[in-house]
């Protein structure tokens, strides 16, 4: 898929566990395991809005598309 | 407290946790990751549909190994002699009076515009006769019920638009379409078998009936498209699952 989830660095950059970030999101640490990586077909608004609240970033900085081309090169 | 999902791909039944919501389980029979829902309550009139099924389920099956088991043991007895070919005598029940015709259909004969039936047993004193028609249609009901009971477990999981029952649903639809068929069939061959045994003076044999059933047509085509929305409902539930 061509959108890349970043959440995982974003975590870092903040120095978040994806525990923290599930207690302060209200989301399962499930769900958002499977947001960070990539098996997710959709992210609400309300879910993209308690994230960047919680790290503090805005929605570029978690989502980024990466056209195929650049995905295959990258593989 | 451990619950049990519906593998998306096979049917099979995988126990997960009280807490594996979320989750991805693997299936062990088809090994399918199979992503677990949130758990829903229990409504009570789930619960009691969910009795009268299983009830209903259990009891199909003790009378039909009921009925098989009687079969062969009174076919042991020696009560299974064919009679295919035999001439049976028809007990005639009624005065015709020209120009009546009669028709044969689910086994009788009746006088073509009566409901009545002029004669209400053409099958032979044949057990192996009575045994194939049993198993045929304790088969046919059964197949039904344990599509039905698979329905309804599956609406107790809290997981209706699984991506198996609109296969199910179909299933029950092409059984009824079967089931049309097969009692055309029955009367087809029943005809070839009496018409020419029913002798009453001046009268004649009407054509093979065929049953069209329209009130069994219409109801598998509702099924049919039940089905349909339910695939559509289980794309939806599928991506509803995997939102974040």
């Amino acid at each position: 898929m061509p959108i890349v989830i970043n959440l995982d660095l974003m975590l870092v950059k903040r120095k978040m566990t994806l525990t923290e970030l599930s207690e302060k999101v209200g989301i399962t640490i499930a769900n958002l395991s499977m947001l960070k990586q990539g098996h997710s077909r959709a992210v609400r608004f309300s879910t993209l809005e308690a994230i960047c609240e919680a790290l503090d970033c805005r929605p570029g900085d978690i989502l980024d598309y990466e056209k195929p081309s650049q995905v295959g090169q990258a593989d | 407290m451990t619950r049990s999902i519906e593998c998306q791909s096979c049917g099979n039944d995988i126990p997960v946790g009280a807490t594996a919501a979320g989750n991805q389980v693997e299936c062990e029979q088809c090994r399918t990751m199979n992503l677990v829902p949130s758990p829903v309550p229990i409504s009570r009139a789930t619960r009691i549909m969910v009795f009268l099924i299983d009830a209903v389920w259990y009891i199909s099956l003790a009378l039909f190994a009921a009925v098989m088991l009687a079969a062969i043991l009174l076919g042991n007895r020696g009560l299974s002699e064919t009679t295919f070919d035999s001439g049976i005598p028809i007990p005639i029940r009624v005065e015709l009076e020209e120009p009546m015709r009669i028709s044969i259909e689910n086994s009788m004969a009746y006088v073509t515009g009566y409901n009545y039936p002029l004669v209400d047993h053409l099958l032979p004193d044949n057990l192996a006769v009575w045994f194939s028609f049993a198993l045929f249609w304790g088969c046919f009901i059964l197949w039904i019920v344990y599509q039905v009971r698979r329905l309804v477990r599956s609406v107790r999981r809290g997981s209706p638009f699984s991506p198996r029952n609109p296969r199910r649903i179909r299933s029950i639809s092409l059984t009824i379409f079967a089931y049309v068929v097969a009692v055309n069939l029955s009367n087809l061959w029943l005809y070839h078998v009496y018409s020419d045994q029913i002798v009453i003076g001046g009268m004649e044999i009407d054509s093979p009936v065929i049953s069209y059933h329209p009130e069994l047509i219409i109801l598998a085509l509702i099924l049919l498209i039940i089905a349909q929305v339910f695939e559509w409902g289980s794309r939806l539930q599928a991506d509803f699952d995997r939102t974040v």
